[in-house]
């Protein structure tokens, strides 16, 4: 999921980093070390597995089995970026739909942030990054419009999450794009990158009537997902779907191991497995690597 | 689009917008000549915002598919008032009156963007015959003229930029679905606007473009589905071989392809094998100076387009040296950056992405392909910020008004005008009228 890298040449200056209460996150990092942070979920069908300790877990990078340094789970502070497809095929009842975005704020914990970014013709900040307090003004979700899903995907996505912190994506889509700069294959290539894990709720806005193209571009979506260790998941309820997400990425742990044995620079493909028993019974989701430098 | 919904008054793209856009506001009495004095006073700050509240027409269904709708309030209250708001300054006042109160009529028909162009088009015929009927001589009527030709070719209603010999009615059309306003309207449906503006400005060289510009328009693909991107619109031996299979295998096109019958992509294949005729028409503008940076930008366009990749550079390269116009020198440099691109060279591509933007700071497109290739060398905090600055800069349709505010530094998507000939440089031109009526 997250794989965050820590160039410690900015902490050397002994800038530590702001440790969150009870996070298992280290504060201070040695000179010249990378640290890379892997968010990994494990459930057993829908139930995500607790109580796992570092040792349960074997992580390789590009191959190079890696040690575990820590691992985090609950208290890290989450940013969570709600990118909102406002299009007619997706909203039918916009203030229904905005209560239910209220509602499934007031769930988040006040360490934690909310932004939601509208999609349409434009994409809009309708509320900026900012903790559940108060009562969210949406005023500025519209429904209607084209949909410039990419661009919009991307930017929420790119969001520069602070490195004590996990950036959790939830896009409510049909995945179909009217109007964007950007194609969809940049969207699966930065979900590769960023520092997010995308959620997908999935809305079947036209059904039978989505053409080839447009199936291509719902299917890269759904790519990109599960590129960032994400995944899909069908709309029911709003609330209770973004719920339902939040409540696993929370339960997901943090592995965090600095780099060794491997080339700093270029792609990194992470596998990240159990070492329990029954482990192939267990379902782990992970981000599939990270890039490093150029 | 061409070949697909010929309509006079409206695109698909801009009814839909005014279908978002036209939520009605609480209605409140739209004093017109208060807001002439305004504009004359304090230009269009005074009266952007008063502008951007006059209420939408209510849509007709009565409406004919190429009739008018003179029903928006903002015409009717204009053409009433403003002659005698015209005539209220004195006879030395006058000409310098008909000027403010016809590029006010351009403000609401280009600031109103929420609402049907069908409604918005009377504007332009009644200031058009304001003009005419009486010349101000003033040097800020050139930019008036300028400006009126890059707002119809804004909304792509070329007929009335043409005239109907140049781009004719489908055939299916008759005379009873052509209401005309009035002898104006019918004038400029028959002789198009360009050759009004041609009266006024005898001799203006960018007067030779308009013609040029619907050539090209006309080779654009369909892009109603799928990012607007620029590759959508390359068109090499390739492209074109698809199409053609086009014509005998249907199951493999693309929706907006199969929304095209035939006949339209037999048009279609025709026009875009136009392409090097139209390079060669710019070609032979751009020995004129003032056109050299326009000819130049568009031959290295279409060479684009052709994949003919160092002939477009050549082009592309020489417009910075031809122009000062933000406009067409970002986009120079943003098709520079397409075909680095293109031709896998990275680090060129985002200098020159980079070189767009210090011409036209927050230029959607070229931030959001700059953002792109940062991502992919891993620099992903600087990708956000441009795309941050890039979205938040570029208002949704209907806060058109912040995007009016600053011109040189306004959030304006230059590749989303290009298509659209002189809509390029729309916010240029109307700015410039605004300055000289200073």
């Amino acid at each position: 999921m997250i794989a965050r890298l820590l160039i410690a040449a900015t902490l050397a200056s002994g800038l530590g980093l702001a440790q969150a209460p009870g996070s298992n996150y280290p504060s201070t990092f040695k000179a010249t070390t990378v640290v890379v942070g892997v968010d990994v979920s494990v459930r057993r069908g829908n139930t995500p597995i607790p109580g796992l300790t570092a040792a349960d877990f074997e992580l390789f990078d590009n191959g190079i089995r890696q040690r575990i340094e820590s691992l985090a789970v609950e208290a890290v502070p989450i940013d969570v970026t709600l990118a909102i497809d406002t299009s007619g095929s997706v909203i039918n009842d916009l203030e229904a739909f905005k209560s239910e975005v209220r509602q499934f704020v007031r769930l988040l914990r006040p360490v934690d942030r909310v932004r939601v970014i509208a999609i349409a013709t434009g994409v809009d900040e309708v509320v900026a990054m900012t903790p559940p307090t108060g009562d969210l003004d949406l005023r500025g979700l519209k429904a209607g419009g084209f949909t410039s899903t990419n661009d919009g995907l991307v930017y929420a996505l790119l969001w520069p999450t602070e490195v004590d912190r996990r950036h959790l994506v939830i896009a409510l889509t049909d995945g179909i794009d009217t109007q964007s700069t950007l194609d969809s294959s940049t969207v699966v290539d930065t979900a590769s990158r960023a520092r997010a894990v995308f959620h997908v709720v999935l809305v079947d806005g036209l059904g039978p009537l989505m053409s080839g193209w447009q199936r291509g571009a719902r299917d890269s979506v759904v790519e990109a997902a599960k590129r960032s260790g994400g995944t899909i998941h069908d709309l029911r309820r709003a609330s209770s779907d973004f719920k339902r997400i939040f409540d696993d990425f929370r339960a997901s742990y943090v592995l965090r191991y600095s780099p060794e044995g491997v080339s700093r620079e270029g792609w990194h493909d992470v596998k990240v497995g159990l070492r329990v028993p029954d482990a192939s019974k267990l379902t782990i989701r992970a981000k599939q690597g990270y890039w490093s430098g150029r | 689009m061409p070949g697909i919904h010929w309509r006079r008054c409206a695109t698909v793209a801009t009814v839909s917008v005014c279908l978002l856009a036209a939520a009605p506001r609480a209605a409140a009495p739209v004093r017109i000549a208060d807001l002439l004095d305004q504009y004359e006073q304090s230009g269009i700050a005074g009266v952007a915002r008063a502008i951007l509240d006059i209420p939408a027409p209510p849509p007709s269904t009565k409406l004919r598919l190429y009739e008018s709708d003179t029903s928006d309030v903002a015409y009717v209250e204009l053409t009433r008032t403003a002659p005698a708001w015209i005539a209220a300054a004195g006879a030395e006042a006058a000409a310098r009156r008909r000027l403010v109160a016809a590029a006010f009529a351009l403000e609401l028909a280009y600031l109103r963007q929420g609402i049907p162009w069908r409604a918005r088009y009377p504007l332009m015929v009644w200031s058009c015959e304001l003009l005419r009927r009486q010349p101000t001589r003033l040097p800020a009527e050139r930019w008036w003229h300028l400006a009126s030709m890059a707002i119809l070719e804004d909304a792509e209603d070329w007929r009335h930029v043409l005239g109907v010999a140049k781009v004719p009615m489908p055939p299916t059309i008759t005379p009873r679905d052509m209401p005309f306003i009035n002898q104006s309207d019918r004038e400029e449906f028959i002789d198009g606007h360009l050759d009004h503006v041609a009266n006024a400005l005898p001799g203006e060289p960018r007067l030779r473009l308009p013609d040029v510009h619907y050539a090209e328009y006309q080779t654009f693909l369909p892009d109603l589905e799928g990012p607007l991107g620029i590759g959508g619109q390359q068109t090499s031996s390739s492209v074109l071989a698809s199409l053609e299979d086009l014509l005998k295998n249907r199951s493999r096109a693309n929706t907006a392809l199969l929304a095209l019958d035939p006949r339209e992509v037999k048009e279609l294949l025709t026009r875009v094998r136009r392409i090097p005729q139209i390079a060669s028409r710019y070609a032979a503008l751009a020995p004129e100076e003032p056109l050299r940076g326009d000819a130049e930008l568009r031959q290295g366009f279409l060479r684009l387009r052709l994949e003919e990749w160092d002939n477009a550079l050549a082009h592309l390269e020489a417009v910075p040296e031809s122009t000062r116009e933000a406009p067409l020198v970002a986009l120079s440099h943003h098709f520079r950056g397409w075909i680095f691109e293109q031709t896998n060279r990275r680090d060129r591509a985002i200098a020159a992405y980079r070189d767009a933007l210090a011409a036209l700071p927050r230029a959607r497109s070229v931030s959001l392909l700059l953002a792109a290739q940062l991502t992919q060398i891993g620099q992903l905090d600087e990708a956000y910020a441009l795309m941050d600055a890039a979205l938040k800069a570029r208002p949704a349709p209907d806060r058109r008004l912040l995007t009016m505010a600053a011109p040189h530094d306004a959030p304006i998507d230059p590749w989303l005008r290009y298509k659209r000939g002189d809509a390029l440089m729309l916010t240029m031109f109307l700015e410039r009228l605004r300055e000289a009526l200073r």
